[in-house]
Parts: C-alpha cells; structure tokens; sequence
C-alpha cells in the first residue's frame, strides 16, 4: 500500500517533468513509447477533494526489439533483459531527441491472480462523506495481504447502500451502512523485485506500473462494452488472460501460461524445422477453420541446409492446421473454465473482444465465436497522437492502454485518504480547505 | 512486429551510459568546457612557443599590444634585438634593461614599443614577451638615403626625411648623394629617383641643388652646372647624359648647360679664354 502511494508520488513528479517511457515487458517483444505531456486540464475526481489533473500527451518517440531474457512477465536472465530495455531505451531517446529518466510499465504475468474483497462499515443514518469510504476501504485487510504477493490493483467496484447495489459515487447519499467491492490484482512480489532491480541497472526509475490484461482492455473495449460486461482476452506469446469489464471496472482478471509461442514451437516440433520457419509458417499459411482445398493445397518447409540435389519436403495446409487446432482449443477450453469462474455469464453483455499478438491468426475469429459461443470482435488499440502505424496493432494494445491509462488514471485504494491519516493537522486542513473552497 | 530483428544488438552498458550523458545539459556544458580549456593548453604550448615573430609580423603589429596587455608582473632575464646594426641593437637593449629598472608596468608592451619607436632610427618595432622572461623586439631600420647641408652641417637623412644623424664633415658620406637648397629634405623621393636615372654619371656629381621650389641643378665636380627642367626630367637627364659622353674634354670650359627649355638647350662657355688656359688644353691633348 505505501509502495503504492509511493509510485502514485513518483508518477506526479514524472508528469511534471514532462517527459516519460512506457515500457511493456512482453515475451516476444519489448516495446517502449516516449511521452510528452503537452498540457494538462483539471477534472472532478471521484476520490479526492483536490481537483485532479487529466493530462494530454503525444507520442514522440518509440522503439521495438525482440524480447530477451523475459518469459510469462518475469525476468529469467538479467543481462539479457536488462541489454532489451537498454536497446528500446536507446532507440526511444533517440528518436525522442530527450532522455527518459522514469519509467512506467506493464507486463502480463502468469502468476496473475484476482480477489475480490468486501468491506462494510455501519453508522447513524447521516450522508455518506469520504471519510466514511475511506474508513470503509481502511477495514479491507490489504495491508497483511499476502507477504508473497504484490498487490498492483486494487480497484473498488461496486458500492453498497443499505443492501442495494450499483453505486458508483456513494458521496452525500442517506445510509446507515456502507459496503465496497474492492478487485486486487495481485502477483509475485519477486517478479517486481526484479524488474525494479532491471530497471534501476538501466538507470531508470519505476513511476508506475499496469498489468497488461487490465491496460489492454483499458485500449480495446468500447465504452458500451465495459459498461454492459465485456470479456477481453489478450493472446500474448507465452500467457494468454482473461479480464472481464464491468460498469467499466475491471471485476476479474485472470491468466494461463500458453500462448501464440506454443503454437510456433508445436509447428517446429511437428515439421522439424526452425523457430523462425515455423513463425514464418504460422503467419503466412496458418489458420484455424477448415476448408476443401485445404488438403491440394501444398506448403514448401524451409530447409536448414542449401542442398540443391536434395528435395524439398512439403506439407499440406490441413496438416499445418492439424497441429496448431489443438493447441488453440487447448488455450481456448482453458479460457472458456476461467470465464467460468468469473459468472460472466450473469452479466448483461456477453461480448468476447480478442487482442494481443495471438489474434492475427487467420480465422480467429470465427474459431471463437464458434468455441465459446459468443460474438467475438477482434479490437486494435484506441489511435493516439503521434503513434506510428508500425505500432497500431492488437499486439500494442498493453502499451497503448497504459498510455490512456496514464492520462486518466482509475481511482484505487491508494488514492482514498484513510482515517486518521495526518491526524494531528487534520483541523489546520480542513480549516485551509474551507478557506479555499469559499474564497 | 514488423520491426523485430532476429538479430538486435544491444548498446553496451557503457555505451548505454555515456549516451545518456550526452542528453545531461551539465555535462554537455562540462564537455565544451573541457574542450575549450584543452584547446586553450595546446595552443598555449604548440602555437606560442613557435610564433615566428618574422613570418607573423603583420599579425603581430595588431595583436601584441592588446595580447600582452595585462602582462604586468614579468622579470627580464634577457633582450634580443632583430633587424638592427649594433649599435641600436646596443641602444634597444640599454633601453629596455633600463626601463626594467623602473618598474614592470612600464614594460607593458605597447609602452615598450612606443618608446623603441621614438628612436629615430627606428621606423617599426614590435615587443613580444615569453614566460621565461626573455624579451624579443623586432626592429625595421631606417636605411640612410641623402646627405643634406644645412647651416654648415651634414644631415643624413632617409627616404622620408628623417634626420638620422648630423655631422660636421662630410668624411664617410660620400656614398650618398648631397643634397643643398631650401626645402630640399621635401623632395627626397624625387631626388632619389633623378639620381638613379643619371646612373653611372652620379659619380660625378658633387651636389643636388633644389632651386626656387621648382626644378633641380646638377653640379658637376668639373664645376659644370646642368639646369635642369620642371618637367620631362627623363629626357633632360637623357640629354645631360649624351652631353657629358660626347664632350668628355672640351677645348673650350663649359660653365653651364642650360636644359629648362628642352628644346633649345643654351651652353654657356666662360667670356675669356687666357693663354694659359688654351696651352693647357693643347697640352692635355697632346699627353
């Protein structure tokens, strides 16, 4: 928690500076987007009294290099992940013609995990005022958590009044009791360690951090969608996950550790040829949806050695399909159990929205309305300024959301004063605040 | 993505680092700082330890005043004197060992130099000072040009007119024409030009007269006088020159050639030929 509002400090201070890096950890790319905060417009926060500020920014530099010593969000080889950042970095400063000092990032781990926690405080029928919600979110354990975990979300979701539910801004409403649904995301708090180890050998300072199921969506969904219920699934390269929208909230959020590599490595496996083939293979002829010519239709395998005596060996397209279906009904029957346990069922909007790498495959999209019976839209990332159209595919949709996210953050936890916080000069506040507010 | 390399070189940490820096404004100001004290330092050792002082004259003239200006607190330990005879380059060296006497912020270049210039043999000087206290003035003397008799005094001059110096006798300044007449030191130049155009015959001429302003005589050592013109003073001398070949012994003496109009120059013999006179000749030309 005071990490946390640590971070929220360091991220103020990174927005004054005017200059920072998003940077998503993949593990097949490493990708990094420079910022400039041009200006900044207050907006009405839920949470606090102090007006917020709302930035606007514009991309201004960006940088792509294949990912190194990072696998499921966490960082197996040091050096090798810390020569990726350094490589991204220095593209990105180039371009950027500035030095990147903070650092905001986001990653999808696998060792994700989603609990939602309820807190309720009862008191004498009177207005809810924010110290009532603040005393409410005070009660929820998060401080004793997990000792192993890191909490990187903690999201309140839903407010009950008196037993009813659906309120978004309880402020100034007639109750006697106080209820808040609060979503933590939380992982491996060693995975942050490390990164922050990583990072700091760069000589870079963590300002921020997302996960990037959570971003994703933040970048893909509409606003009807995450407001009627959404599921948006992120097919990255080695963890796929879950995260389900609701009244634009993130209520649930989970990951697998299968993904688009998978899929490459079943192809080289089955054929015998290289990594880059079978990539090569996967995009070019790969698909999912079974067609009649499928079994005429030859691929040539791309052969190590230059042999020109030698034959080349060939392959039919039902057989390329024939190892890469299973490993996506795989992925898919363990996606379709996980939203099963989220009761997305019960919400009003069954929409199943695709983003990441993985939903380029040909025919995705049939394939899963299909599996999971739902209507499916394969989403790119929202169009922000000065973001070049090399990087405007579902595969940036993390680095992308954390950039939307960055210019309108969502109120957690950390950002809720806690009760008898700064007791002492609370009176002086108060006394400064009124002034202030009827000057 | 498009832009993934199988093969992506990572920056080396140093790398990494020190490009980093060069974002930094400090270190940016750091480096030109460094830069400028590095350049300032081998200019200092490479380039003014070998001023050749010869070549950079001009430069010098410009630039040794204002670049030795604040140089204040300097010992002499000893002066070399260029490009005088002896006996200034005696006198320079006097003088700025005995300017040193008086205190070193006299010895400011352009004072050093002012006071050089004021000697009137001197007609350039330039001071230069080294760190090891050795002071090297450079001098453009003047050449001595005319001998002019003023108020029974020889006055040597140079090509401008300066007086250089004045002796009672002309013993020793036989090499340089003499010259009489009021206002003559105004026409040196002119003079000097009349003198080489008469060439091989200025060996005998015993003086240069400057009359009314205007025009020159030549006095002959014979005692034969040419009066020459205001103008076309080429073919005058041109005229004197044939004169002086053709009547090498005349039998008659010749007191003046009259070449003011030169077209109808006047010869003027002496009125009275004595006897004597006319053995003389007969007798010259006999031996």
């Amino acid at each position: 928690m005071q990490s946390q509002r640590q971070l929220r400090q360091k991220r103020t201070a990174a927005i004054k500076k005017g200059t920072v890096a998003l940077i998503d950890l993949g593990s097949s790319k490493v990708m990094c987007l420079v910022l400039s905060i041009a200006e900044s417009n207050e907006v009405n926060s839920f949470s606090t009294v102090k007006l917020k500020r709302e930035v606007t920014f514009r991309v201004i530099g960006a940088s792509t290099t294949k990912s190194r010593g990072i696998w499921n969000g966490e960082i197996y080889e040091m050096r090798e992940a810390e020569s990726a950042i350094r490589t991204v970095i220095q593209r990105a400063q180039k371009m950027a013609g500035c030095l990147i000092e903070n650092v905001f990032l986001t990653f999808s781990s696998g060792s994700q995990k989603s609990t939602l926690v309820s807190s309720s405080i009862g008191f004498n029928q009177r207005e809810v005022t924010e110290a009532d919600i603040g005393h409410a979110l005070s009660k929820l354990s998060l401080v004793n958590y997990d000792f192993k975990r890191e909490i990187i979300h903690a999201l309140p979701v839903n407010f009950s009044i008196d037993g009813k539910h659906g309120y978004m801004d309880p402020r100034g409403i007639s109750a006697s009791n106080l209820l808040v649904d609060v979503n933590v995301v939380s992982i491996q708090s060693d995975t942050i360690k490390n990164m922050v180890s990583c990072l700091n050998k760069c000589d870079l300072s963590l300002a921020g951090i997302a996960l990037a199921p959570y971003v994703s969506g933040q970048s893909s969904l509409l606003e009807d969608e995450m407001q009627l219920g959404v599921v948006c699934i992120d097919l990255g390269a080695a963890n796929s996950s879950v995260s389900v929208f609701f009244r634009k909230n993130l209520i649930f959020s989970e990951s697998i550790r299968i993904g688009g590599h998978h899929i490459t490595s079943d192809i080289m496996q089955a054929f015998q040829i290289s990594y880059e083939a079978a990539e090569r293979l996967k995009v070019l002829h790969g698909g999912l949806i079974p067609a009649n010519s499928d079994d005429r239709e030859t691929i040539e395998l791309p052969e190590n050695n230059e042999d020109l005596y030698t034959d080349r060996r060939t392959i039919t397209k039902s057989e390329l399909l024939g190892v890469i279906r299973p490993r996506v009904e795989e992925t898919f029957d363990s996606l379709r159990s996980i939203l099963d346990r989220s009761d997305f069922e019960f919400l009003p909007g069954q929409k199943i929205v695709l983003t990441g790498g993985g939903s380029k495959l040909a025919n995705i999209l049939d394939f899963t309305s299909i599996f999971l019976g739902k209507p499916a839209r394969v989403a790119v990332p929202m169009r922000i300024q000065g973001l070049p159209s090399s990087a405007h595919g579902p595969e940036a949709a993390a680095v992308v959301g954390l950039a939307l996210n960055l210019a309108q953050p969502q109120d957690e936890v950390w950002d809720f004063k806690a009760p008898f916080e700064h007791e002492g000069d609370e009176l002086i506040r108060r006394t400064w605040r009124w002034v202030k507010s009827n000057w | 993505m498009n832009l993934l390399k199988s093969k992506d070189p990572a920056p080396s940490r140093l790398y990494y680092k020190i490009n980093r820096l060069f974002y930094r404004l400090w270190f940016k100001v750091l480096l030109i700082t460094v830069s400028l004290i590095l350049s300032a330092l081998l200019a200092k050792k490479f380039l003014y330890k070998n001023y050749d002082l010869n070549e950079e004259i001009k430069l010098l003239s410009k630039e040794s005043s204002a670049f030795y200006k604040d140089l204040t607190e300097l010992s002499i330990s000893s002066v070399l004197v260029k490009g005088a005879q002896e006996p200034l380059k005696k006198e320079i060296s006097t003088m700025v060992q005995n300017l040193a006497t008086e205190g070193f912020s006299v010895l400011k270049a352009q004072a050093l130099r002012e006071k050089i210039q004021a000697i009137n043999r001197v007609e350039k000087a330039f001071v230069k000072f080294s760190t090891d206290g050795l002071v090297i003035v450079s001098v453009v003397e003047r050449k001595e040009a005319v001998v002019f008799f003023n108020n029974d005094l020889y006055e040597v001059l140079d090509s401008n007119g300066i007086i250089l110096s004045i002796k009672p006798n002309y013993q020793g300044l036989s090499g340089f024409p003499l010259l009489v007449g009021k206002h003559g030191p105004r026409k040196i130049k002119e003079l000097l030009l009349l003198v080489n155009e008469i060439g091989a015959n200025k060996s005998e001429v015993l003086y240069y007269e400057w009359i009314g302003e205007r025009r020159w005589n030549i006095h002959m050592k014979n005692d034969l006088v040419f009066k020459l013109p205001e103008n076309n003073l080429s073919k005058a001398v041109e005229l004197m020159s044939i004169f002086l070949d053709e009547t090498n012994m005349p039998l008659r003496p010749i007191v003046s050639v009259d070449l003011r109009n030169i077209d109808k120059p006047v010869v003027k013999f002496r009125n009275v030929s004595s006897i004597e006179d006319t053995t003389e000749k007969i007798g010259r030309l006999q031996s």
